[in-house]
């Protein structure tokens, strides 16, 4: 799996998390067995965001379209292709969650829906277990990259977002983030 | 050996002026290089705050169609902060007292800043 990207923070997230060209293959070879189930779990993916009460009414009148968008995105986890389109791509789907105002932990809760539910529909749709186990390793991976990617939208950390306005670079944000908050005088 | 004598520089030019308290040589990424601050002074929120405000300065250079930048100033009531360039990737922060005359600081500052380039080459 080749990185296609010169953030450092993105090359730090890619090397520690592990992925590498035989995730390619691993999720191309479960691909074929795993398309067909997709619907299924968008549809139980809604029916939860539906019956939530803060998530139901962001989802309202427009359930339909996002289960097919939804299940394209999913899709896409198992193209073999996670190069610099597939993270251009998240990030455009983390600046079109922050124009609709879904907040950063309804993304991280659904990421989590999708980390729950798919080891049992790997296991059981899957016939080789060794495939089934390396397949899930590379889906966790990829969503939490997703989740990575999707959230930077929310702090303005985008290449063409406030940070470039500022002139700051990944590796100064990184910086500015991590360097402490002031005490205040009179906090703990 | 190269940061002994980074260090000597900025202990020169803090050392050549009463009004100069402190100073700094720090990367364009926020990270400390070399400092001669004061007491109480936090080097790792100053030097974070500083290259931002450098890239700032240029940006807003850029925009305004000012050229390359020079400087950044800052004017508080106890004092000034000077911030320019040492080489690309460096930058020299000078704290000074309200009293110190101004020809002097960008004098004394931007030397000790071509020495700093010199050694960080
Ligand atoms: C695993 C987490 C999620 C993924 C991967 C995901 C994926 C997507 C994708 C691919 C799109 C289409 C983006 C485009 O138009 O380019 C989209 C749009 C949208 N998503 Fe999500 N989504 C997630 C979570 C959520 C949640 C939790 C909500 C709301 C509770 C939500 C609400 C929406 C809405 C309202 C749009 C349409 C925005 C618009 O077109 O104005 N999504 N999502």
């Amino acid at each position: 799996m080749q990185l296609q990207s010169k953030d450092p923070n993105i090359q730090t997230f890619w090397h520690v998390c592990g992925l590498d060209k035989d995730d390619e293959s691993i999720l191309w070879a479960v691909r074929g067995a795993i398309l067909p189930l997709i619907p299924a779990l968008t549809d139980a993916f809604y029916a939860t965001l539906g019956a939530d009460a803060q998530t139901a009414p962001l989802i309202e009148g427009r359930v339909e379209q996002l289960k097919r968008t939804h299940a394209v995105w999913l899709e896409s986890l198992f193209s073999g292709e996670y190069g610099a389109d597939f993270i251009r791509r998240q990030q455009q789907i983390g600046e079109v969650h922050v124009r609709a105002k879904i907040p950063p932990t309804f993304v991280a809760a659904s990421m989590s829906f999708l980390r729950g539910a798919l080891p049992d529909v790997l296991a059981a749709n899957i016939a080789d277990k060794e495939d089934a186990r390396a397949a899930m390793g590379t889906l966790l991976r990829l969503f939490d990259l997703c989740q990575f990617l999707i959230d930077r939208s929310y702090d303005g950390t985008l290449s063409d977002g406030l940070m470039n306005n500022l002139g700051i670079s990944p590796a100064l944000l990184a910086r500015l983030q991590t360097v402490g908050k002031k005490p205040q005088p009179g906090q703990d | 050996m190269r940061e002994d004598q980074i260090k000597t520089i900025l202990t020169d030019l803090n050392g050549g002026s009463a009004d100069i308290e402190a100073s700094a040589l720090i990367s364009t990424d926020g990270l400390i290089i070399s400092s001669a601050l004061t007491p109480g002074m936090d080097e790792d929120r100053i030097s974070a705050m500083v290259a931002a405000m450098l890239s700032l300065g240029e940006r807003t250079a850029a925009e305004l169609a000012r050229g390359s930048l020079e400087q950044v100033m800052i004017s508080g009531a106890q004092g000034h902060v000077l911030i320019i360039h040492a080489g690309s990737d460096a930058v020299l922060c000078t704290i000074a007292s309200k009293q110190i005359k101004l020809g002097l600081l960008f004098i004394d500052a931007s030397r000790a800043a071509k020495a700093a380039t010199a050694i960080l080459k």
